[in-house]
């Protein structure tokens, strides 16, 4: 009994005199994209398990903080040795407003944006039938005197992030013929990625064949460059890099990439109120998304997210579906429907004998909004939030209905209208006042 | 509650321990002799043991170990009324409980002698019991398997070396296989050469290697758990925590070409081989690539622990990649890890793995973070410098 009064009367004393001064709030946040991101768009998995760019980052300033709870908006620069707040349509140049950008062909200044995924080749295949095409996704910046466009909060003890809104948007470097310009220019020889250094050299890619594919020629002005991401798919392997700007053009325009993203368990599922699916193989099946039957070209997940009275239909022209650049949405391109969904890793691979290959896939209904053993058909993530060593972890999920484009190619090789899932990993590193934690 | 009455008396040449149980008697108490032994390493494995019995009370002692003191006798006086009452013994590091045997343990009529072996297979989440250690204990010479420990090591003196140029794929040696060949991640443990690692001399960081884990992104890693448990474990530069900037690397790892990888059809093949003093233990990547798919990537690079001096190397034999800076160590980290604890890469000396106040260890020796060697990746040797335990 002696020796623990002794104890508990040093403890006391130890905290008395060394009790630490309360942790300041942070000012900022930089959230960066962590291992097991991944993304897919479309119901063909053609596009399917697109990992997240390790380089990608945005900041978020602190607006306030109460009891561990911070809230932030965004973007603002992340803070990083690479300047990601680029032109948008010449994204090698660095810029701090529109004004800093080239011009348009009204002669207006393009957008100054911050560019989130660095570019990277695709495989995907124009309306000629070539492939290679460049792709990189972007997040706006509002104009002056307007609200913030990224906001959400974080939880200093728990690590859970709630991110209300992250408005990233997916450009391609197409053409309004529906062909792309082709795989990305590639930066050659930089010792030491995303240092910030431009020691490598911009040059076009060296694939694909120019027999069977487009390779984008980039800008001749654009010399020298840093690379931001490597591909890891065979044949666009190489190392790409904001500062070797791909050919983007602003008349195919955007896809929404983003939403909003939490930590917290995220569920999406096919119900009775989902659109039917208009691809014979899944006739009597529901599907994740489809199109609203006017004019409005908005995709959506059941005839409410329409405007009154307008239905939610599962094709790409729900009013003209006979046109020959109809798609009529299909759960997906496996044999027999059945995708091999992994919860885990927010990914689902099956064999196509269409394409002859394995693909990705989202799971399918095939009887209403049932698979073929009876069971709800669902897309599942856990989430996860952790806090080690001052750094934050936020494994996050989300998923939107992305709309059909006016590119009937791109629809039919994507499969949109569909779903598009993404798992985004966060590493949070928090920013403090200069001389403080 | 903590019983006051507690004693320790000397009974022979060990340490010995007297311990009181329950309520005090008239009569002269039963004994039970507890002679603890363990098969960690002392101290660098496990530096104290805590005995906690309950009965009526709860009595706990504790007591720090050296090599020479062991096994430690501990008498358990039985002061109950029905001769049961539970035992915990616990191995510890520092302040981390390491190792743990829990358990009942009911006192028969007359008194016995009882070896106990704190078995490295309880550490961790893996209590074992009381009945377990009991058993191993009765059939382990006492101190026969104990690993022991080599001279303090903090920290390695890095300097190039000409390669080890063994194709460990293709030896004819007893002890030899493949792992990860099957295209899974890993890290998976190198269970296949366990039974032997007690004969291999070979220390890193001064001390034992009791289990190997084999990453496919190039590294292998010697503590106790899994160094990827949730599979996102990403190559970076070993001072990251340090800046607050992610994950600390694993703690007791090679990092021999640390980068997202894939792996051809031979997997990482090891070998351990070599008479008793001078065993080499080898694990070579082959013909692993930076893509999904293996297509032309070539990339082959070997981990050599030599028993003999104590290094560790790293060789590197053909290197090609698309592109060819990664297969120089863009995107990858090459070195070895303690504890990267120490002091930023920037103000750590590779040469003498001394931060720059010229005394403290960096607790890793980092030759390169996403950085190619223009000239190739050199071939690296780390030699042990010791230090006063």
């Amino acid at each position: 009994m002696v020796v623990m009064v002794a104890i508990a009367a040093s403890a006391a004393c130890g905290t008395s005199s060394n009790s630490p001064d309360p942790p300041s709030d942070p000012i900022g946040f930089t959230f960066h994209t962590d291992l097991g991101s991944l993304s897919s768009i479309g119901w063909t998995g053609v596009f399917h398990n697109i990992k997240g760019d390790p380089g990608a980052a945005f900041g978020a300033k602190v607006t306030s903080c109460d009891n561990g709870v911070c809230q932030f908006d965004g973007p603002v620069a992340p803070v990083d040795p690479v300047n990601r707040r680029r032109c948008l349509y010449r994204t090698s140049v660095v810029c701090n407003a529109d004004s800093d950008c080239p011009l348009d062909p009204s002669n207006k200044p393009t957008a100054c944006v911050y560019i989130y995924d660095s570019p990277i080749s695709t495989e995907l295949r124009g309306s000629d039938l070539k492939v290679g095409a460049c792709a990189l996704t972007y997040i706006p910046v509002p104009g002056a005197g307007q609200p913030p466009t990224i906001h959400g909060k974080l939880n200093l003890v728990s690590g859970g992030l709630d991110i209300s809104n992250l408005p990233v948007l997916l450009v391609l470097n197409g053409k309004p013929d529906g062909t792309f310009v082709g795989a990305c220019p590639m930066c050659v020889g930089d010792p030491s990625p995303n240092d910030g250094k431009k020691e490598g050299t911009c040059r076009p890619s060296t694939f694909p064949d120019p027999a069977t594919g487009h390779v984008d020629p980039g800008y001749s002005t654009d010399t020298r460059c840093d690379v931001n991401r490597y591909g890891d798919r065979m044949g666009y392997n190489f190392g790409y890099s904001m500062d070797c700007s791909p050919t983007l053009l602003p008349t195919p325009g955007t896809t929404p990439f983003g939403g909003g993203f939490s930590s917290a368990p995220f569920t999406i599922s096919i119900t009775d109120n989902s659109p039917g699916c208009m691809d014979p193989k899944f006739m009597n099946a529901n599907c994740f998304c489809g199109m609203c039957n006017d004019t409005s070209r908005l995709a959506c997940t059941k005839s409410s997210d329409c405007n009154n009275g307008v239905s939610c239909i599962g094709a790409s022209m729900p009013g003209d579906q006979a046109n020959v650049n109809n798609v009529p949405v299909a759960g997906n391109l496996c044999d027999p429907g059945e995708c091999d969904w992994k919860e885990a890793e927010g990914a689902g691979t099956c064999f196509s004998t269409p394409l002859g290959r394995m693909i990705g896939c989202y799971p399918s209904a095939n009887n209403g909004s049932k698979d073929g053993a009876e069971k709800a058909v669902s897309i599942n993530a856990a989430g996860r939030n952790v806090v080690d060593h001052d750094v934050y972890y936020a494994d996050t999920a989300s998923a939107i209905c992305t709309p059909a484009g006016m590119n009937a190619a791109v629809n039919r090789q994507v499969g949109l209208p569909g779903l598009t899932f993404q798992k985004r990993n966060f590493r949070i590193i928090p920013e403090f006042p200069e001389g403080q934690k | 509650m903590t019983s006051t009455r507690w004693l320790a008396i000397s009974m022979s040449i060990f340490l010995s321990v007297c311990i009181s149980l329950g309520l005090a008697a008239c009569t002269d108490p039963r004994k039970l002799v507890l002679s603890i032994d363990t098969n960690a390493g002392v101290p660098c494995d496990i530096d104290r043991i805590r005995i906690r019995a309950s009965a009526s009370g709860t009595t706990t002692f504790e007591r720090s170990l050296d090599a020479g003191h062991l096994p430690l006798s501990v008498t358990l006086l039985d002061e109950t009324t029905d001769g049961r009452f539970d035992v915990e013994i616990m191995g510890l590091k520092g302040d981390v409980e390491v190792m743990h045997v829990t358990g009942p343990l009911q006192f028969g009529d007359r008194e016995v002698a009882q070896p106990v072996m704190l078995d490295l297979k309880c550490a961790g989440t893996t209590k074992c019991t009381v009945s377990d250690a009991m058993a191993v204990g009765s059939t382990s010479p006492p101190s026969s398997s104990r690993f022991q420990c080599g001279p303090s090591v903090l920290r390695y003196a890095a300097a190039m070396t000409s390669p080890d140029v063994t194709d460990v794929c293709h030896v004819l040696t007893p002890h030899a296989g493949k792992v990860l060949a099957d295209g899974s991640r890993g890290p998976v443990r190198l269970t296949d050469l366990e039974p032997l690692l007690p004969g291999f001399g070979f220390r890193f960081y001064g001390q034992p290697i009791h289990q190997i884990w084999v990453g496919r992104d190039g590294y292998v890693s010697f503590g106790r758990d899994t160094p990827d448990p949730n599979g996102d474990l990403a190559a970076g530069p070993f001072d990251r925590n340090l800046k607050k900037l992610g994950a600390p690397p694993p703690p007791r790892s090679v990092m021999a070409f640390w980068d997202k990888m894939s792996m051809g059809s031979q997997g990482v093949c090891y070998e351990l081989d070599g008479a008793p003093g001078s065993q080499k233990l080898r694990l070579a990547w082959t013909h692993a690539c930076l893509t999904d798919k293996c297509g032309s990537d070539n990339l082959n690079f070997m981990i050599t622990l030599d028993e003999s001096n104590q290094q560790v190397v790293l060789s590197y034999g053909t290197m090609t990649a698309t592109p060819p800076e990664r297969a120089q160590g863009a995107t990858a980290t090459v070195g070895l890890v303690h504890d990267a604890t120490g002091c930023p890469v920037d103000q750590c000396v590779l040469e003498t793995g001394l931060c720059k106040d010229g005394a403290t260890p960096c607790g890793y020796s980092q030759v390169s973070s996403n950085m190619a060697h223009t000239g190739g990746m050199p071939n690296m040797a780390f030699s042990p410098i010791t230090a006063p335990r």
